[in-house]
This record gives structure tokens, sequence and C-alpha cells, in this order.
């Protein structure tokens, strides 16, 4: 077999019989091998192929409800109606870890932000006290 | 748009190899998805409703000719559908991608996934749609035919099932099915051209050489 066959004969693997199914730039090549005997015995034989191909597979036909059935089923699904990041982020979590570590990891954040927000716990400062320490403090030394 | 093993028989071998593309002009479709998508983001039930009843034989066909079973593909259609109405975000017409090309990658994961879950077996359903107006005789080879093609093609690598199934069974085009599966032109037409010279040489017998 010669290249050119062996080439046409997988270009007819890939893009079938029918001329306008082939990239523009080889189509003039299947017309000229309508002509020629021996590549357009390739073209019946991949003919005969497709159509055992196509007409020994059957696709049993589905439930003539199941449009409705999706349709029904939607119904009764929640349903969100744009990009939420933290709902990305949950769902990102919750498909990483396990539940209990998934709440353990919740409880620790929300620890570590409520901790970091609050103002620090040293009871107010009173500069009244202070002097008056002071004085009594270096009082006592001179005595 | 063709519809259900009713068209699938009726497709004679002269027509065969013309009708190659679907008949809704592919853009003014992929236009009208994008506008009953938009919709379906804003909760209207109505949008799916059309685009189920649009699309639904269409990916049904290609999770039967996967999984070789109706109520599986059912489901598999359904569960599809089903995760587009929860996050109808999940296809952005600004991808330039059209819906039947991004909802057929979806389908053809489910049907990777079920070859995860569940390991098909080799023999092959012993149910037959059978032609009534046939004699027995030619509805005996016919099943016999059937049969043998169906095994072969379901002892092909899964790659190569969903090559052949989307550019020959759902006549995209070589570019369309390697953008669905995630692969270069090239890879794509090398899955297609080992399935069908591996299915020409299994059936060597049964096509006369």
């Amino acid at each position: 077999m010669s290249m050119t066959e062996k080439r046409f004969k997988e270009y007819l693997m890939l893009y079938g019989t029918e001329t306008r199914n082939w990239p523009e730039a080889l189509q003039a090549d299947v017309l000229r091998a309508k002509h020629n005997p021996a590549l357009s015995g390739l073209i019946i034989k991949q003919q005969y192929f497709d159509e055992v191909l196509w007409n020994n597979r059957i696709v049993e036909p589905a439930n003539p409800d199941l449009t409705n059935r999706i349709i029904v089923a939607a119904r009764a699904v929640a349903k969100s109606s744009g990009i939420s990041i933290t709902a990305w982020i949950q769902e990102l979590l919750a498909f990483v870890l396990p539940q209990p570590a998934f709440a353990l990891a919740t409880v620790l954040t929300l620890g570590i932000v409520i901790g970091f927000s609050l103002p620090p716990s040293a009871p107010p400062v009173d500069d009244n006290n202070i002097i008056t320490q002071a004085y009594f403090e270096s009082d006592g030394a001179m005595l | 748009m063709m519809t259900g093993v009713a068209i699938d028989k009726s497709r004679s071998s002269a027509t065969i190899l013309s009708l190659r593309k679907d008949d809704t002009p592919h853009e003014q479709a992929a236009e009208d998805d994008a506008r009953l998508l938009e919709r379906i983001g804003k909760g209207e039930e109505t949008a799916f409703a059309i685009l189920v009843r649009r699309h639904t034989t269409r990916f049904y066909r290609v999770a039967y000719r996967f999984t070789g079973s109706r109520s599986e593909a059912e489901d598999m259609v359904q569960e599809a559908f089903l995760k587009l109405w929860e996050k109808p975000f999940m296809w952005q017409v600004d991808r330039n991608t059209a819906f039947t090309t991004w909802f057929y990658r979806v389908v053809v994961n489910l049907c990777l996934d079920y070859k995860k879950k569940k390991r098909p077996s080799l023999l092959v359903d012993d149910t037959w749609v059978v032609d009534e107006r046939k004699t027995q005789e030619e509805t005996l080879l016919r099943n016999e035919k059937q049969r043998q093609l169906e095994a072969e093609i379901t002892a092909l690598p899964e790659r190569q099932r969903i090559a052949l199934n989307l550019c020959f069974y759902e006549e995209l085009s070589n570019q369309e099915a390697a953008e669905i599966m995630g692969l270069r032109l090239k890879a794509l037409q090398s899955l297609l051209m080992r399935a069908k010279t591996t299915l020409k040489d299994k059936l060597k017998d049964a096509i006369g050489g």
C-alpha cells in the first residue's frame, strides 16, 4: 500500500466519507480519490464499516417522563444564585476535612479572631494612684 | 434534532453520511442556551425546563452509550442537570465555550466517575431492542451483530470509547470532541483512529473483510 493510500485511509477514519466534513485543505484529495479506483474502493469499504457501526448500535429510548422527572427533582433542590466565596470556602473545607476536624478548625479560628479583636485585659491605669504611691515610697525611703 | 432510537434506526445508509451536523445552527442554539442560563441564574424554573427538554435526549444518548443501562444513563443525566440547576454560574458565557460543549464535558466526567465506582462487565446484557418488522432469522442475526459490536466497543479503553461516541455517534467535530475531553486535537484523533482500527480488526468477519 502506498503512503498516499495509507494516509487517505487514516483521513477516512478521522473525517468520514462525506467531503464537507474534511478540512478544506484536504477536500480536493477526496474529490480526486473518487476517480481513483483504489481510493474509491477504500471509500466504499469505509462507508460499509460506518454503516455497521451505526446500524448495529441501538440506544434504548429514555423514559418519556425523564425530562419531567428532572424538572420536578430540581424544585426540591436548594439553588445558589451566584458565586459565594464563603460558600466556596466552606465547601472546600468540608470536602478536605472530616466534619469533626472542620468543627474544631472553625472553633479555633473563631477563638483566634475574637482573641485578637478584644482590648488587652490589664486594669485601667489610674494616674493619681501612681503619683501617690511614688510619693509614699520616696517618703519612706527618706525616713 | 434527532431523538431516541426511532431516529437512529430510521437513518438509512443513503443519508447516514449526509447528516453530519445538528439541524439547529450551532451559533444560534448556543446563544439561546446562554440566555436561558442567565434566566436560570435568576432562578427561573421555566428556563430550566426549556433547557432540560431541549437537551435531555442528546446527553442521555451519550450516557447510555457509555453505561449500556437505561436507568443509569437517566440517573446520570438527571444528576448533571441538577448540578447545573444548583450552580448555574458554573458555566460562564465569557469563557467562549458553547453550553453544549461544556455540558458534554460534565456528562463525560460523570461517565468516567461511574467507571471508577463500577467496573462494567464485559458480558453484554441479553436484552436487545428488537425490530418487530423483521423475520425471526433476521432478528437473530441482527441481535448477534449488536451483541458482538457492543462487546467490542465495551472492551475499548474508556477514552477511545468516549472519543468514538462523541465523534462518530454524536457527530461532533474532532475539534469539539477534543475540547470536551480536554485534549489536543492530535491526541483526540489518535484515540479515534485506534478505536476504529481496533473495531475494524475485531469485526472483520462481521463486516466481510
